[in-house]
């Protein structure tokens, strides 16, 4: 299964990519689900639905993941699920663009940083492995809010 | 490490913000914290822990949300209400607050009550603070920011950096 996220606001542009990608031949027979959040875009050839309690159980069972560029890089690296992000450039100050980019120096990633990108990053992604020995608890803010 | 015997209360926004509050709800119960939690109905992600954790609903402001001004300015004043009321009914000694503008009035019940009021910018923000995070250092809602990146540290003379939650 190939997952897509947008979080909890809406990415139309990502879910009409993903929808035109799967109509293309370019997922196979992978069954694609997408979570389109507040969306306007109802795509047609992918399974879709607006939010989940269990985001997780569908982030287990995804041989890959796509997302826009939130805190679910940081779940999915966690959790060492195979993922491409790529930035909302819509929201508040194009932030996730300087994010993924900010990020892409510390752990190694795959970002497509606009929607054209989605397809050539697939193929590398698809059959990746994260290695995420760089996220440790870190006591120190923990240990300080505790207090 | 000694942990204090007063509840801390930690309010979380909606969306990803949802899934950091849960980690630093996760890493503050492990050290035995006396923990009280509020949410907003957007926390899809981070719901059931949430609702284990009997923690308290509060209500989402944010205009991301398609709510008008009449509802955001409820949504602060109901927020506001149900925030004092936890805090003296629990009498928390610290304010935690992670994430959007659901949180304003948390942290403005906790100034008003003289509680310490702690504001931590998401993760997801490297450079450029969020606007929440720019009104709490302007009107001086917390007794101290922290933020999750280095490079975010200098942009105001309020914020500092103290690890992330990685």
């Amino acid at each position: 299964m190939i997952f897509v996220t947008v979080g909890s606001t809406y990415f139309d542009e990502l879910i009409e990519t993903i929808d035109s990608l799967k109509e293309s031949g370019l997922f196979g027979s992978y069954r694609v689900i997408c979570q389109i959040g507040q969306g306007k875009y109802q795509p047609r050839h992918v399974e879709f639905f607006r939010y989940t309690n269990e985001i997780d159980n569908y982030f287990k069972n995804s041989s890959l993941v796509i997302t826009h560029g939130g805190a679910t890089v940081f779940q999915l690296y966690k959790q060492k699920i195979p993922f491409i992000a790529t930035p909302n450039t819509s929201l508040a100050d194009d932030h996730q663009t300087t994010f993924l980019a900010d990020i892409e120096k510390e752990l190694k990633i795959y970002v497509a940083y606009n929607l054209n990108q989605i397809a050539s990053v697939y193929n590398k992604a698809i059959s990746s492995t994260i290695h995420n020995n760089t996220c440790q608890s870190n006591n120190r803010l923990f240990d300080h809010l505790a207090s | 490490m000694k942990i204090p015997h007063a509840p801390i209360l930690l309010i979380t926004g909606g969306g990803g913000f949802s899934w950091e509050g849960k980690i630093i709800a996760e890493e503050l119960l492990k050290r035995k914290c006396d923990l009280i939690l509020a949410y907003p109905e957007t926390s899809y992600e981070s719901r059931d822990f949430f609702i284990k954790n009997d923690a308290y609903l509060t209500r989402s402001i944010t205009h991301r949300h398609g709510y008008n001004f009449i509802n955001i300015l409820l949504g602060l004043l109901s927020n506001f209400a149900l925030a004092m009321k936890i805090i003296n009914k629990h009498k928390c000694r610290k304010i935690i607050a992670v994430g959007d503008s659901s949180s304003i009035p948390f942290m403005l019940a906790g100034k008003i009550l003289n509680k310490h009021v702690t504001f931590i910018e998401t993760i997801t923000r490297t450079r450029t603070a969020t606007r929440t995070c720019k009104l709490t250092a302007r009107l001086r809602l917390a007794d101290e920011i922290l933020v999750q990146w280095p490079t975010l540290e200098n942009s105001h003379k309020a914020f500092s950096y103290k690890g992330n939650i990685l």
